[in-house]
């Protein structure tokens, strides 16, 4: 597994727009996160209320619920390692690389882990990093630091790396499915914004269609994958919201990851030519 | 002589068309073997088939006599179609994705550019390469694992003069060291040149396949001038070793059984009478070997 994820290292470590997308992503990432009281306090100053609170007095960085507010703008940004990802299957398409990796002797199943060791690894630094600005921000803003107040809701932390994880694979999906970066990028910002957001909208509210078909909406791909993180923000409305990791979204998330990855070997491997 | 590569009966095809029909033939060890076709006669489809990138539709190959897999391909240097690398990497990192997959050290890296003449290079892009450059990269990658067999699809495509020279002194020196050489072309002069035995594809079927030796030696062609040409026709009609001839402005070309030379086409006649003005021996090339098997072919 070493040998497969360092062929891909080798790929990407020199490669510009790879150094350039993940300093930018990460930097974006601390920046955004640990900004939350900045972004508090401006809206203070601009006058903004929240049914009369001040705004500084949201506990946004407050453990155990630090965690769900974190993981939850992080995992808005991830469009950039998306694009990462795009970049270093379909080139591989366009230099006819993958080809010569298979002639020089890589299985297809090594090919498939070689990418997915990356998206594992870039997963696994992405949760680390967070973990580690929200543990920092935590201790400068919360009031409580206790380790089972740091440590409550850490649970959010494993949903987050499944997010980010089940999402590249998804675009790695599409990336081996499409094969073309320009029209891998346009379908899946079609997808995420338009496509499944209309699809599961008329599912669940149109009159016409049987009421059966609302339950289907949680298995969509984008659906499914951005239910692992329930958004905490509605409570500051007073809106009802979900306050824990459910099973049932792990196992939807988890399940068709899975089915992701064996559609991925069985396009490779039935394909005429690579 | 140990069998490197052996094809038995491979068919591809595309929907209807039949890239590849019922093509066996074989590659022994230490020879260099030219693949030989015009364009869309199925070579590169069937390389493409025993390095595992194109699934066939039916029969078997095997490399080294045994079932072929991943293990085998760390063995062969390939390129087909041309070199394919990172072209935003340097011609060393490139290498080292090759040198892990195949679980070579990189400590060959420096070798099989040196002896491709890249090593002052290294440190550069394969973009910023020419494509004669490119070129021997790719015979450079092929090389890292010490392979047993070397494949090489249209090595010498789209160079210029100097590179094609480049190119072919290097396979003539790879094949020196002892190492098989697989070559697909439509370069005859190439293979010629190079390789000593070959195969000639065409519409996805194997028409010929022999040593390159044989087929030049056994075909001589004798050149033939006399005054009284109307005699000199009759004449060769007449005799029992000349399979054909043909007239070429003044010249006549005269086709022999294989063991019949110049000598005894003279000597013939001689004793009929006629004295003949030019007599030559030319070995016939592989180009026309190799128009000879098409025509014969479709």
């Amino acid at each position: 597994m070493i040998r497969l994820f360092n062929i891909e290292w080798i790929k990407l470590r020199k490669y510009k727009a790879f150094q350039i997308l993940t300093a930018l992503y990460f930097l974006i990432v601390v920046v955004v996160t640990s900004s939350g009281m900045f972004f508090l306090e401006y809206l203070k100053s601009k006058g903004a209320e929240f049914h009369g609170i001040d705004p500084t007095i949201l506990p946004i960085y407050q453990f155990p619920y630090l965690w769900q507010h974190i993981v939850f703008v992080a995992a808005r940004l991830k469009i950039l390692l998306a694009f990462l990802i795009i970049m270093s299957i379909t080139n591989e398409f366009t230099y006819k690389t993958m080809r010569q990796n298979i002639i020089d002797g890589l299985s297809r199943t090594e090919y498939v882990f070689s990418k997915l060791s990356m998206i594992f690894v870039l997963s696994l630094v992405n949760t680390l990093l967070v973990f580690i600005i929200g543990l920092v921000t935590g201790l400068i803003y919360s009031d409580n630091t206790s380790i089972e107040a740091i440590f409550g809701n850490i649970q959010y932390l494993g949903a987050f790396f499944m997010n980010v994880f089940a999402f590249l694979v998804f675009t790695m999906f599409l990336s081996i499915l499409i094969r073309r970066t320009g029209v891998v990028i346009i379908f899946l910002g079609m997808y995420s914004v338009i496509i499944e957001p209309i699809l599961t909208l008329i599912l669940s509210n149109a009159p016409f269609v049987p009421p059966f078909y609302a339950k289907l909406v949680p298995f969509f791909p984008r659906e499914a994958i951005t239910n692992l993180i329930p958004n905490p923000f509605p409570q500051y409305i007073l809106q009802q919201m979900q306050d824990h990791v459910a099973f049932s979204d792990v196992t939807i998330a988890g399940g068709e990851m899975l089915i992701f990855i064996g559609l991925i070997f069985l396009m490779l491997k039935r394909r005429q030519t690579v | 002589m140990e069998r490197i590569l052996e094809i038995n009966s491979l068919y591809k095809n595309y929907g209807k068309i039949k890239a590849v029909q019922d093509l066996s033939l074989t590659v022994n060890a230490g020879s260099v073997f030219g693949l030989l076709g015009p364009n869309g006669s199925g070579k590169t489809t069937t390389l493409g088939i025993i390095l595992d990138v194109v699934q066939k539709t039916g029969g078997t190959y095997s490399w080294f006599g045994e079932k072929p897999g991943n293990e085998s391909r760390k063995k062969i240097g390939a390129i087909l179609e041309g070199p394919s690398f990172y072209p935003y990497l340097s011609a060393e990192e490139n290498l080292k994705v090759t040198a892990q997959i195949k679980n070579v050290s990189y400590e060959r890296i420096d070798e099989v550019l040196k002896t491709v003449n890249l090593l002052d290079r290294k440190k550069d892009r394969f973009q910023s390469f020419s494509l004669g450059m490119k070129q021997r990269l790719a015979i450079a990658s092929a090389l890292l694992p010490d392979p047993y067999v070397l494949v090489l699809d249209e090595p010498t495509n789209g160079l210029d003069p100097q590179g094609i020279a480049d190119v072919r002194s290097l396979i003539v020196k790879i094949s020196g060291e002892g190492k098989t050489i697989i070559l697909a072309s439509h370069l005859l002069d190439e293979v010629q040149k190079v390789c000593t035995d070959f195969a000639v594809l065409n519409k996805g079927k194997n028409v010929y396949t022999g040593s390159v030796e044989e087929a030049l030696s056994n075909k001589e062609i004798v050149e033939v001038k006399a005054h009284d040409k109307d005699n000199l026709i009759k004449l060769l009609k007449s005799c029992s070793f000349v399979t054909g001839f043909s007239e070429n402005h003044q010249t006549v070309l005269v086709h022999m059984d294989h063991q019949k030379n110049a000598f005894d086409l003279n000597q013939y006649f001689v004793a009929n009478g006629l004295v003949i003005s030019h007599l030559a021996t030319n070995k016939k090339n592989l180009e026309e070997q190799f128009l000879e098997i098409l025509s014969q072919s479709s």
